[in-house]
């Protein structure tokens, strides 16, 4: 049985001073997706999840997240912003910053004691329960980005959005952070920004190719010619073998 | 009786401007408001010229004039977000200049005058103990209700806008304070050293904590320890109580640094 979207793009485009920033995008996601959008940079990764979320509207056709307006639709997001758009010399802890994904515009004051035990539950989900009460600013690069990944799940998502969220991490937390998003494939649809290919290949169910133009075709690899054409030059092979592609095998 | 001793309204008010701000200190400095914090002290002259020129209580007339020249920055810089530094500029320019156009209407150019750029802690009276106590009170109860929004907004502001969080309005209530803050500061130290007591408290306390509440705290407590110092030093060695309070406060800066460096 075909499943309802979740995320529609109907022929979206959007443009900045007349310049095209993305062009033509159509796009579905179903309840259990986990799609990985790659591209290179400046292709409109960013501008694309800032559509999703309703940060940006767009300059032409429609989006639709939970069949309602996006600024609507986002109350059912979880979302694990880039680093650097968080301001880390500000004295927070660890409990608190999870705490934040529990605010919503009827509740902007004190936390009850649910929301705290919620937070330490999802900080055990991310294995870090015991550094509730340090720092933030204390962690390392991937332990931070497994707290933003438990705030994001605050507010019980149905559609998890990540923005490059092992950038800035050693492989080894990657590929921690990549089993933990395994753990949540089954709860929520996933769809995630990114350049690391190599997690692509061992994460992501289906993958899109973003440059200007969205390559998507609901499957778990992409032709060589839509890589290439994305990133404008010839791609080698990236990752090959089961479960998952990022590209398809070769033909010798 | 203690209540008429020379130091005791001063001491009072004095405290009040400390408790408001270590609260709303550390919000500037996360927000990295200190430019605008600049702009409007100064722009507050703008206030005390029209409250001079119209016969109005200076406290009200430079409290309202701060208050929308904060709201108009807001939403300036929220409907065209490049011109910020301009604006700010242009702000902090302007309202010094709507005050001198008024201080010279009224000729009085005197110590008076000086007093706002110097504060005149020393001249408190029961009234302004009263109106500056019920403005720390507001403040109080604003910081303590909406602790955590404005935690997150100064924390990734991008996050509390997908949080569907009032963001324009949460910034309007933190500019709103910010502005009640520095008049109330400009009492005490006046209008060229505001940004000091704003600052400093928060950076000593920062080198001390790494917790926003505790933060905070320390930030009320080095205020009150430096207006306490000020107080003593400007009765004992018969120098300007606002200058006395910032060398104070610059002296548990230093030593914040010195503890910070051996840590």
């Amino acid at each position: 049985m075909e499943q309802t979207p979740i995320l529609t793009f109907n022929k979206v485009n959007y443009t900045v001073n007349n310049k095209p920033i993305l062009t033509d995008i159509n796009l579905s996601v179903t309840p259990d997706d986990f799609i990985a959008v790659i591209g290179p940079n400046g292709g409109g990764k960013t501008t694309l999840l800032k559509l999703i979320l309703g940060i940006i509207k767009p300059t032409s056709g429609s989006i639709q997240l939970f069949s309602k307006a996006p600024k609507v639709g986002r109350v059912h997001v979880g979302y694990l912003s880039q680093q650097f758009l968080k301001n880390f010399s500000f004295p927070i802890h660890v409990i608190d910053v999870v705490m934040g994904g529990s605010l919503t515009p009827k509740k902007l004051g004190w936390f009850s004691q649910k929301n705290r035990e919620k937070a330490l539950h999802h900080l055990s989900q991310v294995q870090l329960e015991d550094v509730a009460d340090q720092p933030i600013q204390q962690l390392s690069g991937g332990q931070q980005q497994r707290v933003f990944l438990a705030r994001s799940l605050m507010n019980d998502p149905k559609l998890l959005i990540l923005d490059e969220p092992t950038c800035h991490v050693d492989s080894q937390s990657g590929v921690h952070f990549y089993e933990l998003l395994q753990s949540l494939k089954p709860k929520m649809a996933i769809m995630m920004v990114t350049h690391d290919l190599s997690a692509v290949a061992k994460a992501a169910k289906t993958v899109a190719c973003l440059n200007q133009t969205l390559s998507y075709h609901h499957s778990d690899s992409l032709s060589k010619d839509d890589i290439s054409k994305a990133y404008c030059c010839h791609v080698d092979l990236i990752s090959h073998g089961h479960p998952h592609r990022v590209l398809s095998n070769h033909d010798h | 009786m203690i209540t008429n001793a020379i130091w005791f309204y001063p001491l009072i008010v004095g405290c009040l401007a400390a408790v408001v701000g270590g609260l709303i200190g550390p919000y500037i400095a996360a927000r990295r408001l200190t430019f605008l914090t600049g702009s409007l002290s100064h722009a507050a002259f703008g206030g005390i010229g029209l409250s001079l020129v119209f016969g109005w209580p200076v406290l009200i007339g430079a409290l309202s004039f701060t208050v929308a020249l904060s709201w108009l920055l807001v939403l300036i810089e929220h409907y065209y977000t490049q011109a910020k530094d301009s604006l700010i500029s242009a702000i902090w320019a302007v309202g010094m200049s709507i005050g001198v156009v008024c201080v010279s209407a009224t000729n009085q150019y005197s110590a008076n005058i000086m007093s706002y750029f110097f504060g005149d802690l020393l001249f408190t009276s029961q009234t302004d103990v009263w109106l500056i106590g019920s403005l720390a009170v507001v403040i109080l109860g604003v910081v303590t209700l909406l602790y955590r929004s404005l935690q997150l907004l100064c924390f990734e502001p991008e996050y509390a806008v997908i949080r569907n969080l009032p963001t324009i309005r949460l910034q309007l209530v933190l500019v709103t304070m910010i502005a009640i803050t520095i008049v109330i500061l400009v009492k005490v130290v006046g209008i060229l050293l505001v940004i000091a007591l704003l600052s400093l408290p928060t950076s000593t306390a920062l080198n001390i904590t790494q917790r926003f509440r505790t933060t905070q705290v320390v930030a009320i407590i080095v205020g009150c320890l430096s207006v306490m110092g000020g107080i003593g030093l400007s009765l004992v060695v018969d120098i300007p109580t606002g200058a006395g309070i910032i060398f104070c406060t610059a002296a548990l800066y230093g030593l914040s640094l010195i503890n910070r460096s051996l840590t």
